[in-house]
């Protein structure tokens, strides 16, 4: 083989790595249902997204300038690719971790989060949802009220009710890249048995901005 | 980042765009994931919302988002948001809501009639407890060339006394 054939392999063999890395892309995107178009209220929002000249931007030019650009220097995408995926990873794990906090409150909650010692009737007079337009139900707690339902089910005579309020960390939001850094103030109720929290419900989260 | 698409809160008839996300606070508290998913570069998190302010209480009146596989669109027409709240299709009130809400649009001049240009930015600021509007500020920014109280240079350059 001359040297020309060779390069001229090298760069066919580079070039069909490069395929193979877009063909791979694809398929992830066509897996996680990417490819759909937009909604017609998000077109609505944004009428300036409906010209032709945007329509073919977004359709036709960039994945067309994209899909090359990765033939091109499919080691770089092969990386940023590897790195969405580790971090998607990374935020489902750290999501579940933190939604087990939110489902099972009473892990999170201790002495010194207690506030204010109540009764569940005064609990429930006072976080009664009662909307003019009928656009929750007329409960305590309104859409959570089937949350604090099963945790009065597991009061026992002789338990206290009090309110809690204490910071902690909150899922990290579809649009966040720093997961683990969002953290929100939770407030609600728990069931204290023998001056320890046993169980708990939370029913409002702000988040707090670092 | 790509500039990410923005909720719109509807007050007083008016239509202004918002940058806060009242419906992840419910996830949160709901104990779920997001059901959403990111389709486009333009909004990660997968939907957008339509708030309104009634009696100085907010409510979710539209919701339009792509699910893991489909994108469905929860907006029938004037607003439903069955899919996330069965059985309130048409409103929903944000009762799990606390937070401040800052929404911005075009400040109408005079009565704001059709074809009357804006005369500024006009943003409101809505303090939120628990989906009921506690304190609301508004202000609007009029462009010092449509301010017709801002000094003008005067012909030879100078400001008028």
């Amino acid at each position: 083989m001359t040297p020309i054939e060779v390069l001229c392999f090298a760069v066919l063999a580079y070039l069909c790595l490069g395929v193979i890395c877009l063909a791979q892309m694809l398929y992830r995107q066509w897996r996680g249902g990417y490819w759909h178009g937009s909604s017609e209220l998000l077109a609505a929002l944004h009428p300036q997204r409906q010209t032709p000249w945007y329509r073919f931007r977004e359709r036709v030019l960039a994945p067309v300038l994209t899909a090359l650009a990765i033939v091109l220097v499919w080691p770089r995408a092969a990386w940023i690719d590897a790195r969405v995926a580790w971090r998607d990873r990374r935020d489902r794990l750290a999501t579940e971790s933190e939604l087990a906090e939110i489902l099972h409150p009473s892990r999170g909650v201790r002495r010194e989060h207690l506030r204010e010692h109540l009764t569940r009737a005064g609990i429930e007079a006072q976080e009664f949802v009662l909307d003019p337009l009928g656009a929750a139900p007329a409960a305590p707690f309104g859409l959570l009220n089937a949350a604090w339902t099963s945790l009065v089910e597991r009061e026992r005579p002789g338990d206290e009710w009090w309110s809690f309020e204490r910071v902690g960390r909150l899922p990290p939001h579809n649009d966040s890249n720093d997961t683990g850094r969002r953290t929100g103030r939770m407030r609600g109720y728990a069931i204290v048995r023998g001056r320890r929290p046993v169980a708990a419900f939370i029913c409002e989260i702000t988040e707090v901005r670092s | 980042m790509t500039r990410q698409v923005l909720e719109e809160l509807r007050i007083d008839g008016e239509r202004l765009h918002m940058r806060a996300h009242p419906l992840e606070p419910w996830f949160d508290l709901a104990g779920i994931r997001s059901p959403f998913v990111c389709a486009i570069t333009w909004n990660r998190r997968g939907y957008c919302g339509v708030w309104e302010l009634v009696s100085d209480r907010l409510y979710l009146v539209g919701l339009s988002g792509t699910f893991s596989n489909v994108v469905q669109d929860l907006n029938f027409s004037e607003g439903s948001v069955a899919t996330l709240f069965p059985d309130f299709p048409e409103r929903v009130f944000a009762h799990w809501y606390t937070g401040t809400l800052q929404a911005e649009g075009d400040a109408p001049a005079g009565q704001g009639g059709i074809g009357e240009p804006p005369i500024g930015r006009r943003t409101v600021i809505v303090d939120v407890e628990r989906g009921r509007v506690v304190r609301r500020t508004e202000r609007i920014e009029v462009p010092a060339a449509a301010d017709p109280s801002a000094p003008r240079p005067s012909p030879a350059g100078g400001a008028r006394p």
